[in-house]
């Protein structure tokens, strides 16, 4: 975390801009954000982001709550979450979800991606979904996790429960491996999603197009509390 | 009278000569009539009785044996006989070998259209017309409705604003454009066109700058463009229907007037979001009315297609009462009444509206084009060669330009930018139809003395775009190499990765203070849920998350796949797990009876859930492509329930099935569009090609794994190693040795036991 001081100056606003990627007013929109979830401290706790009210009835609150204090997604090693993080990592995680400024043909736009993803830690907003997913930062999405996410997903439809949730999550791996393992021997297993496969498996919505957020007008005044 | 008789003699003719035997009840007539009743004036009942109430007659006269009256059928006579033309050309369309590959169908339509034309024209008799009435109120509403109840709600929401504009900022520049311009040359021209104002231009303008959707779908379905690019053409034909029809009478309106204050021109634009919002207000009314009724014909099956098309007809014609849009009315009642529609009613109610939607909409297209072609033959025309030259340029050129330039300024906007190639085939693509005559031929003449000339103007066009560019575009598209439609397989990982997806962006937002997109989405999906679902949706249904319903047509489609494989039927286990404990959450209190009435149930129920999820992915909403929906085959179902007993023994190798998606043998490449699995009837070997599945993607290698052992196989198979720790381990065969009958399980929805068993009676005499 570098020092922030509570009273931004436009020097250091640039550097974070350049870095995330933001404009300088995106910058200071975010900032105000930040200072009023935090209750105009530095560092932002997953309190702060539990009391907001829309997020409320959002089914995985927790897990996009988490993706802002895990450490894999705003360092480039890091490993393991944060009890409290500061306005840089935080725009740093609102910055995978900025469209490409850029603009490129699909072409190139798939190169750069492939460019990217071909880096070991790449740091894209796929990461950030798997990241989501494999919650105890081993590297794979296994059976388990995966029941949690479709268990969170079905979590606000009432009594259904867990069993279904299994069942789906079960389908779904094994659609994964099928895809992904091809023939399987007798004695081969299927230890869980590599990042590999999950981009092979989201390959077909083409999910990069549509993970973005429009971050070009938002206003300070219609801040939500 | 003359007219169907020559009719019948041409449609005589045509069967004789090829030796195709028809009931044509007329010939026997003709020939061995045995009374003197020749086909002359109106009959009378008078004729067939001689002992009529003038008391007895004293001459003797034998009782009329046989006897002609044409009469009283004569017009439903013509109208079947057209009908049945238009679909035996349809047949014959097809049966030709390539040629349905070279030549657009309505290329073919237009040009048979004309040829009976001429053919009743040298004959003397009165030509048809493409009546305005009859095309706006009967033969344009199931085009639309076919169009708007299968659009795809996803692509054309995500980009909603990008078809907005092209409808309304292209359609009102293509106006203007082209009617200024027309205008200048009519100016410049001098002697004939002199009379030409610039009101008439602009309006005669509006109408040939609108693109139909009927031009569009009967070419664009046989292309295979990409999905946005198809949406956007699409899209752009259907919405701007509002913008014309207040173009239109705006323009009259100004021209019958003769002059135009700036207070006209606010009311002109204000008229235009009456118009529009009116239009999809009395949609939407009449779609949730529909679905509200489908919510309570739980007990009358039978009646319920009934319901939907005679709401969606319903708003089409209330719309038009007032002038509103009656297109986007109707895309507004399909659009809003089908999720909760699908989720009431029957199976077989949903196959019933799919295939009538699909026929009277395949019959109401040809029947369009081949009076077009007669109408061309009819009508009185004004040929002119400036005006009709300088139309068709500038109509090309204004298109152009339009797309190029509102391209450019989208593109700043769009995450998917529209590439040249794309804006060429956009721009390529905006084909001119039916509807642009019609309009025309509405025009009074006495308003607009060069009527003529007009309608001469507009079908040239229309007969343009739909040659030239039907025919041309679609080498053009392989020349181009323009991204084809993506094979789409519907993969639960997708669904839940979307659903996913959709929830942190929704959650972003919310992080963010930004009331956004997905904000608004999220939002109107918990609005949907917690509101419209529950009233509008019977019973239990409306609890259901897209995903499971999702889920069950994946367990649907694997059962089917496996009951056609006949002996060997290995079922996933899941298809009792998920489907089981849904319904038993749902209905705890229902205890199980028998354990055959459930599982047939549950089945049963699976059908049904079938309807959800992917009618909304179904992309394609063509004409051709319904063929072989083996899946919704009561017969199927039957053979399901026979099956019964052995999937319930049968505990089997869940890892084979979802992977057995087996490369299809060669199929025609109109059922490869809509719904996934397409099964044929026939039994077939046990391992190597049993179903013909559509998509053709998934490696099929599990499948050809030894199915002896398959518990075991299934434990080895997905248990983690020790390799990186003892994880745990996902033992497939455990879950399946779990899932033990009983099953709680009954449909959720109104139907009560006593009525499955009368629906399952039934549906055995049938078969």
């Amino acid at each position: 975390m570098g020092a922030f001081h509570s009273v931004p100056d436009d020097h250091q606003y640039r550097i974070l801009s350049e870095k995330t990627g933001f404009s300088l007013e995106q910058t200071e929109i975010l900032h105000n954000r930040f200072k009023q979830l935090s209750h105009n401290s530095d560092v932002l706790r997953r309190d702060d982001l539990n009391t907001i009210p829309d997020l409320a009835c959002n089914p995985i609150r927790s897990q996009i709550v988490e993706a802002f204090f895990d450490r894999r997604n705003f360092q480039k090693d890091g490993n393991g979450p944060v009890q409290e993080i500061g306005f840089e990592e935080f725009l740093i995680v609102m910055s995978y979800f900025r469209p490409p400024s850029v603009h490129m043909t699909e072409e190139q736009r798939e190169e750069l991606r492939r460019a990217k993803l071909r880096c070991k830690n790449a740091s894209t907003i796929l990461k950030v979904l798997f990241n989501m997913h494999d919650t105890d930062n081993d590297g794979t999405i296994t059976l388990e996790e995966y029941r949690h996410v479709v268990e969170e997903l079905l979590s606000r439809s009432g009594s259904l429960g867990k069993e279904t949730a299994k069942g789906i999550a079960d389908a779904a791996m094994l659609e994964v491996a099928s895809m992904s393992m091809g023939r399987m021997g007798p004695d081969e297993f299927y230890a869980g999603i590599t990042f590999e496969h999950f981009l092979k498996i989201l390959k077909g919505i083409e999910i990069e197009t549509r993970m973005h957020i429009r971050f070009l007008n938002m206003d300070t005044t219609l801040l939500c509390k | 009278m003359g007219l169907c008789r020559l009719l019948w003699s041409v449609l005589l003719m045509v069967l004789v000569s090829s030796s195709v035997p028809v009931g044509s009840d007329g010939s026997p007539v003709y020939d061995g009539v045995t009374q003197t009743e020749i086909p002359r004036a109106p009959h009378t009942p008078r004729h067939a009785h001689p002992e009529g109430p003038g008391g007895p007659h004293t001459h003797s006269r034998a009782f009329p044996v046989l006897t002609f009256q044409f009469e009283t059928v004569r017009r439903p006579f013509e109208i079947s006989l057209w009908i049945l033309l238009a679909s035996l050309l349809k047949l014959g369309f097809h049966v030709i070998p390539h040629f349905s590959s070279v030549v657009p169908e309505s290329c073919v339509l237009i040009v048979v259209g004309l040829l009976v034309g001429a053919l009743i024209k040298l004959l003397g008799e009165t030509l048809p017309v493409l009546d305005t009435q009859l095309f706006f109120l009967v033969l344009l509403p199931p085009i639309i409705l076919d169009a708007g109840y299968f659009l795809p709600i996803r692509s054309f929401s995500e980009n909603m604003g990008t078809i907005l504009v092209f409808a309304v900022m292209g359609t009102v520049w293509n106006s203007f454009f082209m009617g200024v311009v027309l205008y200048g040359v009519c100016v410049v021209e001098g002697s004939e066109l002199a009379g030409v104002g610039l009101l008439a231009c602009l309006l005669f303008s509006s109408i040939a700058s609108a693109v139909d959707p009927v031009a569009v779908l009967a070419v664009f379905e046989e292309i295979h463009i990409h999905e946005l690019l198809h949406i956007l053409v699409f899209g752009e034909s259907l919405l701007n229907d509002a913008v014309t029809v207040v173009l239109y009478h705006l323009f009259e309106e100004f021209a019958t007037l003769g002059e135009v204050t700036v207070i006209d021109v606010f009311l002109g634009v204000l008229c235009f979001f009456v118009v529009a919002l009116g239009g999809i207000l009395v949609g939407t009314v009449f779609g949730l009315l529909a679905a509200f009724t489908s919510r309570f014909t739980s007990h009358t099956r039978v009646i319920e297609p009934l319901f939907v098309f005679l709401y969606s007809y319903m708003a089409y014609l209330s719309a038009e009462v007032f002038h509103l849009s009656g297109i986007m009315a109707l895309i507004a009642c399909g659009v809003v009444m089908r999720p909760y529609v699908e989720a009431n009613i029957s199976h077989k109610s949903y196959t019933t509206i799919k295939y009538f939607l699909k026929m009277w909409s395949s019959v109401s297209e040809t029947l369009i084009f081949i009076f077009l072609g007669a109408s061309t033959v009819a009508g009185p025309h004004a040929w002119n060669w400036t005006f009709v030259i300088a139309t068709i340029i500038l109509c090309l050129v204004s298109r152009v330009f339009g797309v190029v330039g509102l391209t450019y300024i989208l593109n700043k906007f769009r995450m998917v930018k529209i590439t040249g190639k794309d804006q060429f085939i956009l721009a390529y693509g905006g084909l001119r139809g039916a509807i642009a005559f019609s309009l025309a031929f509405l025009l009074s003449s006495k308003h607009f003395p060069m009527k003529n000339m007009f309608l001469t103007a507009i079908i040239t066009v229309v007969f343009f775009t739909v040659f030239v560019q039907g025919m041309t575009i679609r080498p053009l598209v392989d020349l181009l190499a323009v991204k084809k439609k993506k094979q789409t397989k519907f993969t639960i990982n997708e669904e839940i990765h979307t659903e996913f997806l959709q929830h942190v962006l929704g959650g972003i937002e919310a992080v963010c203070g930004h009331y956004g997109h997905h904000h608004w989405r999220d939002k109107l999906d918990r609005f949907n849920k917690d509101y419209l679902k529950r009233w509008l949706i019977a019973g239990a249904r409306s609890q259901e998350p897209q995903l499971i319903s999702f889920y069950n047509k994946l367990e649907l489609q694997q059962a089917l796949r496996v009951a056609e494989r006949g002996s060997e039927a290995r079922l996933t286990p899941a298809l009792p797990s998920a489907a089981s404990l849904l319904a038993a959450s749902q209905k705890r209190s229902r205890t199980m009876t028998k354990i055959s009435k459930e599982r047939e149930e549950e089945i049963r129920k699976i059908l049904r859930g079938n309807l959800q999820k992917t009618r909304q992915r179904l992309r394609s909403y063509s004409r051709h492509k319904l063929v072989l929906e083996g899946e919704e085959d009561s017969w199927t179902e039957a053979k399901l329930w026979r099956q019964k007993v052995e999937i319930g023994r049968r505990m089997s190798h869940y890892l084979t099935v979802p992977a057995n998606r087996q490369d299809s043998p060669p199929m025609r490449r109109e059922k490869f569009e809509s719904d996934n699995q397409v099964y044929m009837s026939k039994p077939s070997p046990a391992v190597s090609v049993p179903a013909i599945s559509v998509e053709p993607v998934r490696p099929t290698d599990l499948a050809e794994k030894p199915f002896e052992g398959p518990q075991r196989t299934v434990e080895g198979a997905m248990r983690t190693g020790s390799g990186k720790g003892r994880k745990l381990s996902v033992t497939f065969a455990l879950d399946v040795e779990e899932q033990k009958l009983p099953r709680c399980l009954s449909d959720p929805g109104p139907n009560k036991i006593d009525e499955e068993d009368e629906e399952r009676s039934r549906e055995w005499e049938e078969v």
